[in-house]
């Protein structure tokens, strides 16, 4: 087998290249499959999945800020068993890494979900405890590092799929939650959600979102996430997958200079479609300019005089 | 759907605030009336989202498209200052109208800048002997647009304004004088299909005419493809995305 020099490993899964689509960004994969072949990403974070269907909040659910994206969705989605039964037999004749994204109202939804999916052929389990756009559960349990704790360790008993729990920057401190999911048994962080925003017209004097407050993301967002990333790098040791506004290679070499280990590409998407393989072939092109060996050898490897 | 590059070719404006711009490429996908381009507003002034616009004229030949916009915001003023040039978009995309076979006469209903792509359907349609009896509403004489463009190629056109001040037109809403044609016989519409703002639907379901209606709607959108579900629209079968489920929806499907 041919060396590639791309490839890295989160938690024993191996991904081709480190740019992951990145949850709610890209639903189950099917429509950016029209566009291109999907097979050109390390993996893809599918739309975050509740136990039962879920219709979202009423519109508007988006609005665009300067640099960034505001959006309320509020978690729309079929439902974990139509993900199982109708979404999964598309995802499998895929060769790039399946991460499942979850959202519960309560503890015992997300055990359940994680329990469901253990029998499917996803890769990992993203535990989303850190979507601002719902009234139960979601950020409610992300927010105290002793819940994070808790629901990580819960959810840990369901399932021998790896755990990624994604983290919130709406809280305190991010790396006393990060070393909260880690010592519940977290086998991955990613980070960050969205940064709780609200969008509003003047001329109206209404707020653009009918949810009123939304997630930002979008490179408005990324220097926010950079100095996460880095701050988490330096309390845990379980891999990180970065994410907050890359538009660009340089972007996500950022984030993996900060301590990634893979990136997410979310908002970018909506930009330029291609924009998440053309981020891993711009990735490739920089291991090569700055002679790697691969592109791993970059993770963590900030400059700091 | 693909992803290519649109070439700047014509912006002219039509009135303060409204412009129609000519955009060309040579790998112009198949078209279908009612579907929309995702068109990139540049990456200048904070701009991230593309602008989801409709279709006025398509021309397969020449393989040129026009698109017709009001300037409301940063992105809109960014492609009305266009004079060339290549910007990326995806199309085409939605559902658009379908006009069955069998189907002779056709009413057409636009409310203001939701007129444009009503149009691409006459365009499609006439050839085959399909009649359309077009009605068009706009608040001001000072706010009409394209009422030539329509006037060629449809049946009959009726231009209504809120206040009564376009002198060729009629004073009042759009769905009263549908209303008053199809009542009085003047008009049988075997399809009503309407592009405009939610009142004016809720206008036309009340009339509670007993033909086909569909209706093309608007919303914020994220990516524009079917993957974000930020353009929900309200329907009995719960919330669709306008994007890919529509912007073409049974009339009485949709919630106003």
């Amino acid at each position: 087998m041919t060396y590639n020099p791309m490839e890295v490993n989160i938690c024993g899964v191996s991904f081709k290249n480190p740019v992951i689509a990145a949850s709610g960004t890209f639903s189950f994969g099917f429509e950016f499959s029209k566009l291109y072949d999907i097979d050109r990403l390390g993996g893809i974070s599918v739309k975050g999945l509740t136990r039962e269907r879920r219709e979202g909040n009423p519109p508007p659910r988006i609005a665009e800020t300067y640099g960034g994206v505001l959006n309320g969705v509020g978690l729309q989605n079929p439902g974990i068993d139509v993900f199982i039964n109708n979404m999964m037999p598309f995802l499998e004749t895929k060769r790039t890494v399946v991460i499942a994204n979850i959202a519960g109202d309560t503890e015992a939804d997300y055990c359940y979900m994680a329990e469901r999916l253990s029998e499917t052929k996803v890769s990992i389990i993203e535990l989303n405890i850190s979507c601002p756009n719902v009234k139960r559960g979601g950020l409610a349990f992300g927010v105290k590092p002793e819940d994070v704790g808790a629901i990580t360790k819960a959810v840990k008993k369901y399932t021998k799929k790896p755990l990624m729990v994604k983290l919130s920057p709406n809280v305190a401190d991010i790396a006393e939650n990060a070393r909260a999911a880690e010592a519940g048994g977290a086998d991955a962080l990613s980070l960050i959600n969205t940064v709780s925003g609200m969008a509003v017209d003047a001329e109206t004097r209404r707020p653009i979102l009918k949810n009123v407050t939304g997630g930002l993301s979008g490179p408005a967002i990324k220097p926010i996430a950079l100095a996460m990333v880095w701050k988490v790098y330096n309390a845990v040791k379980i891999p990180i997958v970065g994410m907050g506004g890359i538009m660009s290679a340089s972007d996500a070499a950022e984030f993996i200079l900060c301590g990634a280990s893979a990136v997410q590409v979310g908002t970018a998407n909506f930009a330029n479609p291609l924009s998440a393989p053309q981020i891993a072939d711009g990735l490739r092109r920089y291991v090569d300019k700055h002679k790697l060996r691969d592109i791993s050898e970059l993770k963590g490897r900030l400059i700091v005089d | 759907m693909k992803e290519l590059f649109l070439n700047v070719r014509e912006n002219v404006e039509l009135r303060k605030g409204v412009v129609k711009m000519r955009l060309f490429s040579a790998g112009l996908p198949e078209f279908k009336p009612g579907q929309f381009i995702n068109i990139s507003a540049g990456s200048f002034d904070g701009i991230l989202l593309r602008r989801p616009i409709s279709v006025f004229k398509h021309d397969g030949e020449a393989k040129t498209i026009e698109i017709v916009f009001e300037i409301k915001g940063r992105g809109t003023t960014f492609l009305s200052r266009l004079k060339g040039g290549d910007l990326p978009a995806s199309l085409f995309a939605g559902n658009g109208f379908t006009v069955p076979d069998g189907v002779k006469s056709v009413a057409l209903i636009g409310g203001g800048l939701g007129s444009p792509p009503l149009y691409s359907v006459i365009e499609k349609h006439r050839a085959k002997g399909v009649k359309f009896y077009t009605y068009l509403g706009f608040a001001s004489e000072s706010k009409t647009i394209l009422t030539d463009d329509f006037a060629a190629v449809s049946e009959k056109l009726t231009v209504t304004t809120d206040d009564g001040s376009y002198g060729a037109g009629e004073k009042g809403f759009v769905t009263d004088a549908l209303k008053r044609d199809v009542y009085a016989g003047a008009v049988k519409p075997d399809l009503i299909l309407a592009c405009g703002p939610p009142p004016m639907f809720g206008a036309l379901k009340a009339l509670k005419l007993n033909t086909p209606t569909f209706i093309s709607v608007e919303a914020r959108m994220g990516c524009g493809i079917g993957a974000c579900y930020a353009c929900a629209c309200a329907t009995v079968a719960g919330n669709r995305r306008v994007c890919t489920d529509g912007p073409v929806f049974k009339l009485e499907e949709v919630i106003l």
